[in-house]
């Protein structure tokens, strides 16, 4: 596939996954088995026999949710259940709730009583990283995650069986890291709402058909050093962000995402698992040693530091905090990352989603003024 | 049915004690400060055991929180960390406290400065956070206890990793205070702790009495020594007392609402700043709120065990908030039989996800099982800009006339 037909094509699958998975599915019999958030371990589901979908958000009129959960639930969970109760989600064999905030928690008690899908599993990660006792029950639960998985298809996983998975979810990754906008370490430039398409579609695709896309797109695709000199540089952080109309806003105001801290961005391919060892004590490795998520706990690791010597690096001229209404963990390190940006002179922006269809005119008008303030300095 | 007239509300005596027994606990606790005695703050569903066990002074934002809460002063204070950026979507605890930190403002003038904190994250994930701000502003150690999410049934692992971390635990606070941890001290602790919940209960089920001999609004004030200082002989004593209080009005067939019509079950936490008014209004309908989720979350049984730790591990991860919506469900279903409930009052709490979301499907679960009527009133618990007095006030009446008549149809039948 030329290179420009295969970014209509990931755009295409971007704008509306459940409509492509159903017909690939269909296509091919595949079984999918859908996940919440990154700390999920997709090799253990692969490994498993399926094709581990990442479920995000998506942009529909809440109505159906509304009768399940609170005005003040946040557009991810609203908006996952409102497709789902539409009947989106139906290609889904079943669903994974890792244990991350209070919200995920209690949408996977709504989901199991209103929903029928045929698999749920609720993997209960601990919130300290530190420890060697969180480590143990760490191991633990994605154990029995695993023994979930096996008596649900029937069919036990080898350690060799894990392993191909993890070469492969790490040769994906590794190529997104170099496909990566150019600060953050990858040589290949690409507009930011297609490098987003190409994470989404990285998370929701057949793993070995889009790691052939992907390797015939970069060996075709000329090296590109050169940023657009007058655009401004900016990097995003918050949750999730996968509203691609979103990344648009940012063109159309004469800048250029240079670095992400997102879980649809960043966290999501930043590290990889150990092919060496006990394979799932490399997985859970892999949990602890990924950038910190607000909703987890290691003093050993200081998230406003390691962000700051990102964005240092990204020659970022300013920070854009892309808050999802209603997301507390996010919400909750706010303050305290902002300031810490304001001791070091870097100017910073709140925006923030709400829950239900995408709007950006308010968030454009206001993404411009700050552009504008930075193209002075 | 009207309720123009507010309906006079027979007070507690030992209401009077539970203020006499705050007030010197605070005052201790204020002049312990910059003593040798450690002050540590600690989220209410903690093992506070521990801490007085190692003789050390626990202090709770959130009962502070309700304090500022009932006094109105939350408002204010939460505009302060709004200030600060701290969303008006959080809770109104953290963002009340944070601003009481900052500006050292409350009807107690602040609370003792920690020497360390202790979280557990059973209620929610906010305390994380919460905890996290408190222990970068104070610049002062952080234990959090990590108590697994039980989702529909116990596992064994999870025990296992509650009860390793009460370990290190011990481990923490023989550091922070030098001296060697007594476990016959915390056995004693224990069982004074098992012996107050017990009481506690005790005092609830007194409700199951018609008429109640007191409601829920009785039982949020006079909650705060269970949540506070269970573990001490202080409080075995007083709810000793209560519990006879109430033995007495039922023996004198007095009832918390002159003319008991109907009896209800609130859920979640109260609305602290209308405590009053809601009483009075539903009183004014003859109905009693004879039972609630929120204090009955401090029921902890099973806590005296053998081994104190396994006890302590159990009570700590199977805390209401930390159970799936089906346990809860269970749990609802059980007080609604045990008080005769004929109606819920479902507080929709903002500040509050873990308590309010999968409240809906509570509703409809309760409706059509038992074909008992629930009310869900949208509010927050300390912020008062979240709540539409008219709108909750005309939501109440509505929902004690279907009360009202579906009593009626039952009569005629």
């Amino acid at each position: 596939m030329e290179n420009t037909s295969l970014i209509n094509f990931f755009r295409r699958v971007a704008q509306n996954p459940y409509a492509y998975l159903q017909e690939w599915q269909a296509k091919t019999g595949a079984r999918l088995i859908g996940y919440f958030c990154l700390n999920t371990p997709e090799e253990l589901i692969h490994a498993a026999g399926f094709l581990p979908i990442r479920i995000t958000g998506s942009e529909e009129n809440i109505s159906l949710a509304a009768r399940h959960l609170q005005s003040y639930s946040c557009s991810l969970i609203q908006s996952t259940l409102e497709a789902a109760l539409r009947g989106k989600l139906s290609s889904l064999t079943g669903t994974v709730f890792p244990h991350t905030c209070d919200s995920i928690q209690r949408l996977s008690d709504i989901w199991a009583m209103n929903l029928s899908f045929p698999g749920h599993w609720d993997l209960v990660l601990p919130v300290k990283l530190h420890t060697p006792s969180a480590r143990t029950y760490l191991i633990q639960e994605l154990r029995r995650f695993k023994k979930g998985l096996e008596d649900f298809s029937g069919r036990f996983i080898k350690d060799e069986d894990l392993k191909k998975s993890f070469h492969l979810f790490n040769r994906v990754r590794s190529l997104l890291r170099k496909l990566a906008i150019p600060q953050i370490g990858g040589n290949y430039s690409l507009a930011a709402k297609d490098f987003y398409a190409f994470l989404k579609v990285s998370a929701i695709m057949d793993r070995e058909e889009f790691l052939a896309h992907l390797s015939n797109f970069m060996a075709a695709k000329e090296q590109d050093h050169h940023r657009k000199e007058a655009a401004t540089p900016l990097f995003l952080i918050g949750s999730i962000c996968d509203h691609l109309p979103f990344f648009d806003l940012f063109n159309n105001c004469g800048a250029q995402i240079v670095g992400d801290d997102l879980c649809s961005g960043w966290r999501y391919i930043s590290v990889d698992v150990s092919l060496s060892g006990d394979p799932l004590e490399a997985l859970a490795e892999r949990l602890r040693q990924r950038p910190l998520c607000p909703c987890k706990y290691n003093p050993q690791f200081d998230r406003a530091a390691e962000l700051l010597a990102r964005i240092k690096a990204s020659s970022a001229k300013g920070v854009v905090f892309l808050l999802q209404k209603f997301c507390d963990p996010h919400a909750f390190d706010y303050p305290y990352l902002k300031d810490k940006l304001r001791q070091e002179n870097i100017p910073h922006l709140l925006l923030e989603i709400e829950p239900g269809t995408f709007s950006g005119g308010g968030l454009e008008t206001r993404l411009r003024a700050f552009v504008e303030t930075l193209v002075e300095i | 049915m009207a309720a123009d007239k507010p309906t006079k509300i027979p007070r507690l005596r030992t209401t009077q004690k539970m203020k006499e027994l705050m007030t010197q606990y605070y005052l201790e606790a204020k002049l312990a400060e910059g003593s040798e005695k450690k002050i540590a703050w600690i989220t209410s569903g903690g093992p506070v055991e521990f801490l007085i066990a190692a003789d050390i002074i626990p202090i709770y934002p959130e009962n502070h929180g309700t304090m500022l809460g009932a006094s109105r002063m939350s408002v204010e204070l939460c505009e302060v960390a709004e200030g600060l950026g701290y969303s008006r979507d959080l809770c109104s605890y953290a963002r009340g406290d944070i601003g009481s930190v900052i500006t050292k403002k409350s009807p107690i003038g602040g609370l003792p400065k920690p020497d360390f904190l202790l979280a557990c994250n059973n209620i929610c994930g906010t305390v994380l956070k919460w905890y996290q701000f408190l222990s970068r502003y104070f610049e002062v150690p952080l234990f959090l206890l990590d108590t697994p999410f039980v989702h529909h049934r116990l596992v064994p692992e999870s025990l296992a990793y509650v009860r390793h971390q009460f370990q290190e635990l011990i481990e923490f606070l023989e550091t922070i205070t030098g001296q060697k941890f007594s476990f016959s001290r915390l056995e004693e602790v224990v069982h004074l702790s098992a012996q107050s919940a017990l009481l506690w209960k005790e005092v609830l089920n007194q409700c199951t009495h018609r008429p109640a001999p007191m409601s829920c609004f009785d039982a949020f004030i006079n909650m705060a020594p269970i949540v506070t200082l269970r573990g001490k002989k202080e409080v075995v004593h007083f709810y000793e007392e209560m519990k006879k209080e109430l033995q007495e009005r039922i023996a004198q067939g007095v009832g918390a609402v002159p003319e008991e019509k109907f009896r209800l079950l609130w859920d979640n936490i109260p609305i602290w700043y209308k405590m009053r008014e809601l009483a009075e209004l539903f009183a004014a309908y003859g109905a009693c709120l004879v039972a609630d989720t929120y204090t009955n979350a401090w029921v902890f049984e099973g806590l005296e065990t053998p081994d104190p730790l396994a006890g302590l591990a159990l009570a700590y991860t199977t805390a209401y908030l930390n159970v799936s919506l089906d346990l809860m469900v269970e749990r609802i279903t059980e007080l609604i039989e045990r008080f005769q409930v004929d109606g819920l009052i479902i507080h929709s709490n903002r500040s509050c996800k873990p308590y309010s979301l999968g409240q809906y499907d509570l509703q409809r679960i309760i409706q059509e099982k038992y074909g008992i009527p629930g009310l869900v009133i949208e509010a927050d618990m300390t912020d008062a800009r979240a709540y539409a007095e008219a709108q909750i006030k005309n939501r109440i009446e509505a929902f004690m006339e279907t009360l009202a008549n579906r009593q009626k149809i039952g009569k005629d039948k």
